[in-house]
């Protein structure tokens, strides 16, 4: 009972802390409004919650922010042209989302001498899975280069952990991009990870780039992970087919198989059952805060690690298990921060002795 | 030696009385106590688990859907000593904690019941298997505590009682009889020294003064030193047993506090890990007992025992400081010098101060006090274990250290020690060709040291624990051997002078021993452990003191041409070697059997030792010889 009043206790914290802890900081706020820095942001599916972390992070600690945000819209051959454009508005600092606009902004740790990219300008990345398997980076300690970041991946073996709190489940289907690197190497170590605790793992790669044709070959695949009925489906951090997680999840619902997702929008947006998941929010507090040893401590950012959170939310989605039949052990109940949930009855206790 | 005796009575009395009415009256408000605090407490776990299940129920997770509930119950029994089981009953089906139906059959258990509500309707029922007999359990542990500490307080008090006694009455009152004496026989003048203001200072001084007037009117000389000479061997007493005490209050929970810092990584079992530290302990005690004395010998007793209590008090500091297992074997070889030297240094004051009338008495004094330090000693650090951390207990072992090197610092007077002579190899080798002595040294002393540390200083704490007992259980246990060595050595040896020979004594007393071995082979409880325990400090008393005066009385021209001192010496030395081994072939035993078969083995081996010693006795008495 302890325990998980004590999961709870520090899932709360941790999001109540990486949000509200800058309002606690009022020494450095002191300053007020002083100089005006310029930070451009390259997005690759229009502003998410990462976003307004990064931007609420910044103003709790009253700095002085013009933003400049371009945004791919899920066309990564854009990302050559807003590079160039940017590099020519010189601001003060780059944010990036995801490993594809990280890459075409800084290039990979053997291509910096490359005109092509951006060397003198300091880079913060976000939402970026795997930082070293990515090519951005050799260490977490630093990237020895203009360029930091946060990435948002959650240890399989946590995410394994929570599964497990969840339910007993023998298969576990894979849904990943093959052109999507990082999804990729997620899809790989949770290959791995799964095996060793006892799982089998059923690979479901999706071959995309994005055109019309891939929307079918995504809809082939869902048929067939119905068709084979897998206990659960897992989704690894892969934009194109969280752009399209409505589509799988509903397919799910369908055919009453449980899914999970390594982030956080298609639990709360698509209906998918269940993630132990870095909030979007929270990433985007900490790459604000490193943006402010940049700008404003002025450290370097080969000075500042590449970080990962180290609270995670778990969160359940009670509709969508409900709608399937698909009911978590009660212990997990206690630790996960559950949406969606019918609560027209409310809960109340009436034990007499 | 009257007036002692009463005023230790007196004490006794008084604080046996008092202390049987204090624990009288702690005892009676916790059994009231406890009764209502554990049924509040079955009562909460029966509310939490019900909440709970309301909860699932409110997100629209049907009753017969609730998954994960033996995952959920299982923590819960295991967390609480008091609750057996948990059940759900819901409709027809029921879902149960680990080996409910088991549980259920216990005798002691009582079924609890408590309904799931929800919506104003009882849709389920909780029942909590709680151990009736959990109250009584738990108020019998602290009746055994509180008598634990009462039988401790009596031993305490009563050392100190000798030793304040000693001081300041009897002590004094012997220096102004011997000076007395001196005149009214021999018509010497002796002095007595006491500057105390108190009344028998009154006496000295009024005595003195007469002295100096007789010395002036009959031109007798006045004769330097005091009128005895010799410091009572009580003096040494209490440091000693604090020192003892302090050492020993890890005794009972050592093995334990060892496993911490186990390892599968390093590929060797873990028996011999936990064995490892007793041994090296035991090894670097034996090594420094030799040096130690020797080195006692020329500072003097009283810097010898500050430095060597110093010592072990740091080895006891840093002990609580460990962090890996190689810390722990320097920490305890550390103490284990200290020890050593205080050990061989209290030896050494008997001897300075006893001669040969009453030298035996000093001796069984010393073992005496030993055996009552380290009974104490084990049995408060098990019922401290329970409520404090073990690093905690070392600290508070090293303030005990330090407070009997205060102590004598304080209270025993400097000057060297006599000087003995050095053991060489040649009279070694001499002494261990000697047939009698061989066999009684290696079938029944080195046995009956292995069975000492190896049974009762390593196997007994882990296999206590095993049964998840108390560690004020393992004290109490551990306790009965130090209790059964006081009790029955004094009877023992007045029993003993009536055998023409000691060799009955030796084998009845190695017999038996196997014996306390195998019982927890075949009775694998608390209830065997403790019989075994007391049977094997029985064996002990009855054979440990035989093996030495057979070796001196089978080898008189041999003692009496080396020394006794000498023969004694290496005996010691070689019985050593069996303290050493102890843990490591314990250990050795359970890594190849398991606990339980180990015992079987272990007294296997010290049954064959004694096996053997008669065999030999039997032959060599048909050949007419011991």
């Amino acid at each position: 009972m302890n325990l998980t009043w004590l999961i709870r206790l520090t899932v709360a914290i941790s999001m109540v802390l990486s949000i509200g802890a800058p309002a606690f900081a009022s020494e450095t706020a002191a300053q007020g409004p002083g100089k005006k820095y310029r930070i451009a942001m390259i997005l690759y599916r229009g502003e998410t919650d990462a976003e307004r972390g990064f931007k609420k992070y910044l103003q709790s600690r009253q700095v002085n922010v013009e933003y400049i945000v371009r945004d791919a819209s899920e066309d990564p051959k854009r990302f050559p042209e807003i590079v160039r454009e940017i590099k020519a508005l010189r601001p003060d600092l780059i944010y990036t989302f995801g490993t594809g606009a990280t890459l075409a902004v800084c290039g990979k740790t053997d291509q910096q001498n490359d005109a092509r990219f951006i060397s003198d300008t300091p880079v913060i990345f976000n939402i970026v899975a795997d930082p070293i398997g990515s090519g951005i980076t050799k260490s977490m300690q630093s990237t020895e280069r203009n360029v930091t970041g946060v990435t948002h991946l959650v240890p399989i073996d946590s995410q394994l952990s929570a599964l497990k709190a969840t339910a007993n489940i023998k298969t576990i289907g894979v849904i990943y991009s093959l052109n999507e690197k990082n999804a990729v190497l997620s899809a790989d170590s949770l290959v791995e990870g799964a095996n060793n605790a006892g799982y089998r793992v059923i690979r479901y790669p999706v071959s995309a780039d994005n055109s019309a044709g891939d929307l079918a070959s995504l809809k082939s695949v869902v048929a067939k992970i119905q068709a084979e009925k897998p206990d659960l489906l897992y989704l690894p951090s892969d934009s194109f087919l969280i752009r399209h997680a409505g589509l799988i999840s509903e397919g799910m619902q369908h055919a009453r198989i449980p899914s999970m997702s390594a982030t956080e929008a298609p639990i709360r947006k698509d209906g998918f059952t269940m993630g132990l998941v870095s909030p979007y929010v929270n990433a985007g507090a900490l790459a604000g805060h490193k943006a402010y040893q940049i700008l404003v401590e002025g450290k370097d950012p080969s000075d500042i690690p590449v970080s990962a959170l180290d609270k995670f939310a778990y969160i359940l989605n009670m509709k969508s298990a409900l709608k399937i039949g698909f009911y978590p052990k009660i212990r997990a109940l206690t630790f996960a921060e559950i949406i969606n949930a019918d609560t027209h009855k409310p809960a109340k206790s009436g034990m007499t002795k | 030696m009257r007036l002692n005796l009463r005023l230790v009575l007196l004490v006794f009395a008084v604080l046996l009385g008092s202390s049987l009415f204090m624990s009288a009256l702690t005892y009676q408000q916790f059994a009231e106590s406890i009764e209502p605090a554990i049924n509040k407490k079955s009562d909460a776990i029966a509310k939490t688990v019900e909440s709970e299940i309301v909860r699932a129920l409110g997100y629209g997770i049907p009753l017969d859907a609730i998954n994960g509930l033996e995952e959920y119950f299982d923590p819960i029994v295991d967390a609480n000593p008091e609750i057996y089981g948990i059940r759900l009953q819901r409709g027809k089906s029921r879902v149960d904690s680990a080996e409910f139906e088991e549980a259920a059959n216990q005798p002691e258990a009582i079924q609890k019941s408590y309904p799931v509500v929800y919506d104003g309707k009882t849709v389920a029922q909780i029942s909590l298997l709680v151990d009736g007999e959990y109250a009584q359990k738990k108020s019998l542990e602290l009746l055994l505590d509180l008598l634990t500490v009462i039988v401790v307080s009596v031993i305490i008090a009563f050392e100190l009682v000798v030793f304040i006694v000693g001081f300041n009455i009897s002590y004094r009152i012997q220096q102004i009889m011997a000076s007395i004496k001196a005149f009214v026989d021999q018509q010497r003048i002796r002095l007595i020294q006491d500057s105390s203001k108190d009344e028998l200072g009154f006496l000295t001084r009024q005595l003195n003064r007469r002295m100096h007037e007789i010395s002036a009117r009959g031109n007798k000389p006045i004769e330097s030193g005091s009128a005895t000479g010799l410091q009572p061997v009580n003096f040494i007493r209490w440091p000693f047993f604090l020192l003892v005490f302090s050492e020993s209050l890890s005794l009972s929970f050592f093995p334990i506090f060892v496993g911490q810092f186990y390892s599968p990584d390093w590929g060797v079992s873990r028996e011999f890990v936990v064995g490892l530290p007793i041994s090296i302990f035991m090894f670097i005690w034996a090594l420094s007992l030799p040096v130690g004395g020797v080195w006692s010998d020329t500072v003097g007793r009283r810097r010898a025992f500050i430095f060597g209590s110093l010592l072990t008090a740091i080895g006891l500091i840093l002990t609580a400081f460990t962090y890996t297992l190689i810390d722990l074997l320097v920490w305890r070889s550390i103490t284990a010098i200290g020890y050593g030297i205080v050990f061989i240094t209290v030896q050494g004051f008997v001897t300075d101060n006893t001669d040969q009338s009453n030298r035996n008495r000093g001796m069984a004094t010393f073992v005496a006090t030993f055996f009552a330090g380290s009974l104490s000693g084990t049995a408060i650090g098990g019922i401290l274990a329970d409520h404090i951390s073990m690093p905690i207990i070392f600290l508070l072992s090293a303030i005990l250290s330090l407070g009997s090197a205060l102590f004598v610092a304080r209270f025993i007077a400097g000057g060297g020690g006599n000087i003995r002579p050095k053991l060489s190899l040649a009279t070694i080798k001499e002494v261990c060709t000697d047939r009698s002595f061989l066999m009684v040294t290696l079938f029944s002393a080195i046995p009956s040291k292995i069975a000492l540390t190896g049974f009762l200083y390593f196997s007994a704490p882990l296999f206590i624990s095993s049964l998840d007992a108390t560690k004020s259980t393992g004290g109490r246990v551990i306790m009965l051997y130090g209790l059964f060595i006081i009790c029955l050595s004094s009877l023992i040896a007045q029993y003993a002078d009536r055998f023409k020979s000691r060799l009955p004594l030796i084998l009845f007393g190695g017999t038996l021993g196997a014996l306390a071995i195998a019982i927890p082979a075949a009775m694998p409880s608390l209830v065997g452990l403790m019989i075994s325990i007391a049977l094997l400090g029985m064996a002990h008393a009855i054979a440990v003191p035989s093996q030495l005066t057979f070796i001196t009385e089978t080898n008189q021209t041999l003692c009496a041409r080396l020394g006794l001192g000498q023969v004694v010496g290496i005996f010691r030395l070689m019985e050593r070697v069996g303290n050493i081994l102890g843990p490591i072939i314990f250990g050795l035993f359970i890594s190849l059997f398991g606990i339980t078969q180990a015992y079987g083995w272990l007294s296997f081996l010290v049954g064959s030792a004694t096996l053997t010693l008669a065999v030999w006795v039997f032959k060599s008495r048909r050949r007419g010889q011991p």
